[in-house]
């Protein structure tokens, strides 16, 4: 409990820089024809502004109650490394496969590949029940895929939620995590300092 | 005898005089103007086809097209073009911000009137690049009446001072949108008003055309304000059924969000977490 409470701090700083950035959407979001126009660093920032308070504060409670939850053994460099990793990962795939898409912001993709690829390090390194992490992570993004197939449209108030960036977040966690594992296995080391069990 | 021949034509002249003063000002009269939405899209007597489980497909964002539906040509009371204009310019600034419309375009009277039925609303469309068409058709009923006091109307000088008109109209609009691939009607909204309004025998035929001027100008943003409520359902309404299929154009965007459902499993799935500690 007490290395919990040692996160607070940052887990506080962490929302405030969330919430100052919201004021610099326009500069910061994802749009597809500023981003080919030169302006790069949309690429990363784009998932770190949101459209609406509501969109904000979901993500930003989603965010925290995953990590106080689930994960606050992982260190916040290495979530910081993997963060810059996925958010290039997921916008660039949004760019190439997804030409209709005009813009994008949020955090939630980046969530998903986040929740997936430290639920299969920790379900090896830690305790088989974070198994169950990645297998929500998967069902939620399959119920959301199932349901835009359909034709419904998933909404945050007004806002559009784009699931494809979940589903490409989840894709890109699971693959990364199976592919670092398949690595150290080969190497002959643990992929992850073995965690002292809660 | 010449005395009676006289009087005879004395009376003959005040008979007349007062008939000219009746018929001078007898300005009472019901008029009308309406347009049809199925006499439009189905003319000549046209049957609507049987109902087909298609399903609409739009694409967002999506481009709009609104207009009047035409009334018969050269009926005498109908709106000017401009004013038309005008109305369908304040519908669409009501709508024109939101984020799955992409454009609003009005589409004039004259262009309405080159060809009827779907086929004519399918060549606008695609003049104008439309994805769906909103058809405002309209019933309107002005009526003058006289009231009391134009009595004084006798006086000659009262036809200028004294409001002895009662000018009263009542105004129907309906909006209908309509995908026009699927020729398929979405929603519809209706708007009413009903005004009256006095003037001297003088200004009658003005304030029978500001009367009714007013009467569309309040039906059309009564049926703005269902129309904006009645998009609301269908939204909610397409949301729950597959009535519709929605899909997403170049240009559009969103975020990536976490939706309530999943944020109570998760609060669910930590106090778990935390009540095993």
């Amino acid at each position: 409990m007490g290395s919990a409470m040692d996160k607070v701090p940052g887990a506080a700083a962490f929302v405030y820089c969330m919430w100052v950035l919201q004021g610099y959407s326009g500069l910061l979001e994802f749009d597809r024809q500023l981003v080919l126009s030169g302006e790069i660093w949309r690429i990363w920032t784009g998932h770190l502004v949101h459209t609406t308070s509501s969109h904000f504060a979901l993500n930003t409670v989603a965010a925290i109650i995953i990590y106080f939850t689930f994960f606050t053994r992982i260190k916040s460099g290495e979530l910081l490394l993997y963060g810059f990793v996925f958010s290039a990962l997921i916008s660039t795939t949004l760019l190439c496969i997804y030409p209709s898409l005009g813009w994008y912001n949020g955090l939630s993709g980046l969530l998903h590949a986040l929740a997936a690829y430290f639920s299969v390090r920790l379900a090896r390194d830690e305790n088989r029940v974070f198994w169950a992490g990645l297998v929500i992570v998967w069902m939620k993004v399959l119920i959301e895929a199932i349901r835009a197939h359909s034709g419904y449209e998933s909404l945050v108030g007004d806002m559009t939620v784009i699931t494809e960036a979940h589903l490409i977040g989840a894709f890109f966690g699971t693959v990364t995590a199976f592919i670092c594992m398949t690595h150290w296995r080969a190497k002959g080391k643990p992929g992850h300092r073995p965690i002292e069990a809660q | 005898m010449r005395i009676m021949f006289n009087k005879a034509c004395l009376f003959a002249v005040i008979a007349l005089v007062l008939t000219s003063c009746a018929s001078y000002f007898g300005q009472e009269g019901r008029r009308g103007v309406s347009s049809s939405l199925v006499d439009y899209l189905y003319p000549d007597g046209q049957v609507p086809p049987k109902h087909e489980e298609t399903t609409p497909h739009l694409r967002l964002p999506l481009t709009v097209g609104l207009a009047f539906v035409p009334s018969q040509i050269g009926t005498p009371f109908s709106l000017p073009e401009a004013k038309k204009t005008q109305l369908l310019e304040e519908v669409k600034q009501k709508f024109i911000g939101l984020d799955y419309v992409k454009e609003i375009t009005i589409v004039p009277e004259t262009y309405m009137r080159s060809s009827k039925g779907f086929e004519g609303v399918g060549q606008i469309a695609r003049l104008y690049g439309l994805d769906i068409v909103a058809l405002v058709s309209y019933d309107q009923v002005a009526v003058t009446s006289e009231t009391k006091s134009s009595v004084l109307y006798w006086t000659i000088v009262g036809a200028y001072f004294i409001k002895g008109n009662q000018n009263q109209a009542t105004t129907f609009v309906d909006t209908a949108v309509f995908d026009v691939n699927s020729r398929k009607m979405l929603f519809r909204a209706p708007g009413v008003s009903d005004i009256q309004q006095s003037s001297t025998l003088v200004e009658v035929n003005q304030a029978n055309r500001e009367t009714r001027e007013k009467g569309f100008e309040l039906a059309m943003a009564d049926m703005s304000n269902n129309l904006a409520v009645e998009l609301d359902r269908f939204r909610e309404k397409i949301k729950e059924d597959k009535s519709v299929q929605i899909t997403h154009r170049q240009g559009y965007g969103g975020g990536g969000g976490i939706q309530w459902p999943f944020l109570l499993m998760l609060a669910g799935l930590a106090i778990l977490r935390i009540a095993k500690r």
